[in-house]
């Protein structure tokens, strides 16, 4: 059962196209699994759709259907599919995981590896997959901006709380945390974040790894 | 374009559109062109309407509108009455596009993927989507001025509470309750009619 879920704001600018394209997708993994959550953002989009219906019309260009209709003919472009690389096949990925460009993995210690997402329009926006082996902690890191997380497999624990599979969790600049990973099960996170993390612990590698401190 | 206007307002008039769920379907169905022209001319008008309150310019706003239109067409199999209404499905496909704003040199299939692979619905999903658009219909009208024109400018116009603040010309504290209650209400009139 889930236990940690997006909050309704979130859930709101979700439904409103309001957040960036990394952080729709990890909403978009979370309602993929979570009833409550998309029936949540069923009823903001059902407000929008209401609002759209009830919208004062702005008039069109004189030729606006002549040049709809004469595109309908036109060859509907092939959908982009990229394909789930090897390396994460051995995991059951949310839907809209699965058509996106995911690029190679990078091995930060043998027991984390990042894996970057491609998405449009990034800015200094990053969304990335993280795998941490059992029992491993990350490096303490804060955030400029919002974090969004998604469990995908395993769990694991910080100063706010314990985060499952299928479970949400949203940091922003005040939260200085140090993930560890529980022993039971290793842990694949889809994370995205309005800007790169920063380290505060040291040393100042990318992500450091302590393994067995926790638990 | 009077002439398709005038053809499409008999036609309306005369009932053959009175469902726009309906004629959804039945573009997918028989890829009808006319019936596709009718539901232009009533959406293509309030897309452009909301793109323009999105602060795009006029000419975006219409060509944002056109490939909103040109996707409902070549979508339209995808839309399921039972799941949302014809304003709602067609919301989310412009709110789509929206995002892509930003990075339409690059591939415009890209984002589309994103929201076409999430939630295949699941029976009592459809149970809550199916009357839906009706109780939330029911709930904004039964709002105040105030908690609507909030529920407007915050999340259908994307705006920035501090924007709102200045629009309003009331404390920036005063709009976040304001938003939140409105929220709350609204969510609230929808589940009681459940």
């Amino acid at each position: 059962m889930t236990q940690h879920h997006p909050s309704p704001d979130i859930l709101a600018e979700y439904a409103g196209g309001a957040l960036h394209a990394g952080a729709m997708l990890v909403i978009a993994c979370h309602i993929d699994g979570c009833a409550v959550c998309r029936s949540e953002v069923a009823l903001w989009e059902n407000t929008a759709g209401a609002l759209l219906e009830d919208a004062a019309p702005a008039p069109l260009s004189d030729d606006a259907l002549a040049r709809v209709l004469a595109r309908l003919d036109t060859a509907e472009p092939e959908p982009v599919r990229h394909a789930v690389p090897d390396f994460l096949e051995r995991f059951a990925l949310p839907a809209p995981l699965k058509s996106q460009k995911i690029g190679r993995r990078r091995q930060v210690t043998p027991n984390i590896w990042f894996a970057p997402l491609d998405m449009p329009s990034q800015g200094s926006t990053r969304t990335y997959l993280v795998y941490a082996g059992r029992n491993t902690v990350l490096a303490e890191h804060s955030h400029a901006g919002r974090e969004f997380t998604q469990v995908l497999k395993g769990a694991f624990v910080d100063g706010t709380g314990r985060y499952d599979e299928a479970d949400f969790a949203c940091t922003d600049d005040a939260i200085t945390h140090t993930p560890a990973v529980t022993r039971e099960s290793e842990c694949l996170c889809l994370i995205s974040t309005d800007k790169p993390m920063r380290l505060t612990g040291f040393p100042a590698r990318i992500i450091q790894a302590v393994t067995g401190t926790l638990y | 374009m009077p002439l398709a206007r005038l053809i499409v307002a008999v036609w309306e008039a005369s009932g053959a559109v009175t469902d726009w769920s309906d004629c959804i379907v039945a573009i997918a169905k028989t890829r009808d062109r006319q019936r596709f022209a009718g539901l232009f001319l009533h959406f293509g008008p309030r897309l452009k309407s909301f793109f323009l309150r999105l602060g795009v310019t006029p000419g975006v706003a219409e060509d944002l509108m056109q490939e909103t239109m040109l996707l409902v067409w070549r979508k339209a199999e995808r839309f399921d009455p039972t799941r949302a209404g014809a304003s709602t499905w067609i919301f989310t496909v412009a709110r789509n596009l929206r995002i892509d704003l930003k990075r339409r040199e690059r591939d415009p299939n890209l984002l589309a993927e994103l929201y076409d692979g999430a939630a295949e619905p699941t029976p009592s999903d459809h149970m809550l989507t199916a009357e839906r658009d009706v109780r939330v219909r029911q709930a904004l009208a039964a709002l105040s001025p105030e908690q609507l024109e909030v529920i407007r400018l915050s999340f259908y116009e994307d705006r920035p509470h501090g924007e709102i603040a200045s629009i309003l010309d009331i404390p920036l504290g005063t709009v976040k309750s304001r938003v939140r209650l409105a929220m709350a209400r609204l969510r609230a009139l929808v589940e009681d009619r459940q």
